[in-house]
């Protein structure tokens, strides 16, 4: 079995696994797993309810964005920082928008995987991105709102350096695994 | 904060729309977006659903408090001074939730623990070592499994949908890394200053 056989065979086994052993501790313990699932799928449906209202309104300045032909316009200012390190152009959204949305970054990796392919090397870069990072701002303003604090210190800019490094990580790491 | 960059973007875009005479076909991508962010949602319920059902069972179960139990020294490293189990078992079950892929749940005890740590720190208006470390590191956890990435792959016929797992695993956990050793090394440089002021 070569490598690329057996990371895909220990991917693929993931879910079904991790799905198999939650349910079978839980009949272990002579939990009512049925009951429990039902009720936690319900409060999925509830939640993604919930982010429709965040997601149009994501939606709606990202697809603003690209529609006025911004985009393009950034590309060509950032286009040899860019051809230097042998980025995708396709990507450079995705990398601007990930710190801001999760749930909007869902949407224009479905559009960069229609464009290059799934299996592309932009493709998986993509969908490593939105694996790998997380949305900082989006993060840091929903946990301090419940706190009174106001100035955030390190907190906002160790965020945007780990975001960063987990872009330039993901870029390079889709080229070896 | 989300205020101005939301409407910041919309703004920039309307100007640069207006500016290269783009205005109709910005108009039109506005009202698709809201259409297509609908048909997005209804295609996503149902693997949120079956997700968060088997959470829930792990939770009820005691499944992920066992686990939370089991990563107990990490946290007392990540988090030295901090004495309060309570908050400490806020902060794991936020970063168990997170790489099992239910971010709500981890959402939630995030928002406890930055409750408790807000506490400890007397509602002062600047954020302590614990909060900066416990927001930065989570933010840098990622699921184990990204399942949306991994379905809208399926979707669109890829060969190997879940060769992304582990390339997405050794980068969250790199960056989780990062993320401490920046953090570290800031609460040193400000508590260097704090000292040399005092002397």
């Amino acid at each position: 079995m070569n490598t690329e056989n057996f990371f895909e065979t220990i991917s693929a086994a993931f879910v079904p696994v991790m799905a198999a052993v939650i349910l079978a501790y839980g009949l272990l313990r002579a939990a009512p797993v049925y009951d429990y699932f039902i009720e936690g799928a319900k409060k999925g449906l509830a939640t993604a309810i919930e982010i429709l209202p965040f997601l149009i309104g994501i939606y709606l300045a990202v697809n603003g964005l690209t529609a006025s032909g911004l985009i393009p316009f950034l590309y060509r200012l950032l286009a040899p920082l860019l051809d230097f390190f042998e980025v995708p152009s396709q990507l450079l959204p995705l990398m601007l928008l990930r710190a801001v949305s999760g749930s909007g970054s869902f949407l224009l990796v479905r559009d960069i995987l229609e464009e290059v392919g799934p299996d592309s090397y932009a493709g998986r870069a993509a969908c490593v991105m939105t694996g790998g990072c997380e949305t900082v701002i989006y993060v840091l303003a929903l946990y301090f709102s419940v706190t009174r604090v106001t100035r955030l210190r390190h907190a906002f800019v160790c965020g945007m350096l780990a975001y960063l490094a987990g872009i330039a990580i993901s870029l390079v790491i889709v080229r070896f695994i | 904060m989300m205020n101005y960059i939301w409407s910041g973007l919309f703004l920039v875009s309307f100007f640069y729309a207006v500016c290269r005479g783009s205005l109709p076909a910005f108009g039109s991508a506005i009202v698709e977006s809201s259409q297509s962010a609908v048909t997005f949602v209804i295609g996503l319920t149902g693997i949120m659903a079956m997700w968060s059902g088997l959470m829930e069972v792990a939770e009820r179960t005691g499944l992920i408090r066992g686990l939370a139990r089991l990563l107990m020294p990490f946290t007392r490293l990540l988090f030295p001074g901090q004495k309060d189990s309570e908050t400490l078992s806020c902060i794991i079950m936020s970063f168990m939730a997170n790489i099992f892929g239910a971010g709500n749940s981890s959402t939630v005890f995030a928002l406890r623990a930055m409750e408790r740590l807000d506490a400890q720190n007397n509602h002062a208006s600047s954020a302590s070592n614990d909060m900066c470390t416990f927001a930065v590191v989570n933010m840098a956890f990622a699921p184990l499994v990204p399942v949306v990435t991994i379905q809208i792959r399926e979707d669109l016929g890829s060969d190997a949908p879940y060769s992304i797992v582990l390339p997405a695993i050794i980068t969250a956990s790199m960056s989780v890394l990062i993320s401490i050793a920046i953090c570290k090394l800031m609460e040193r440089r400000d508590s260097a200053r704090e000292h040399r002021k005092l002397l």
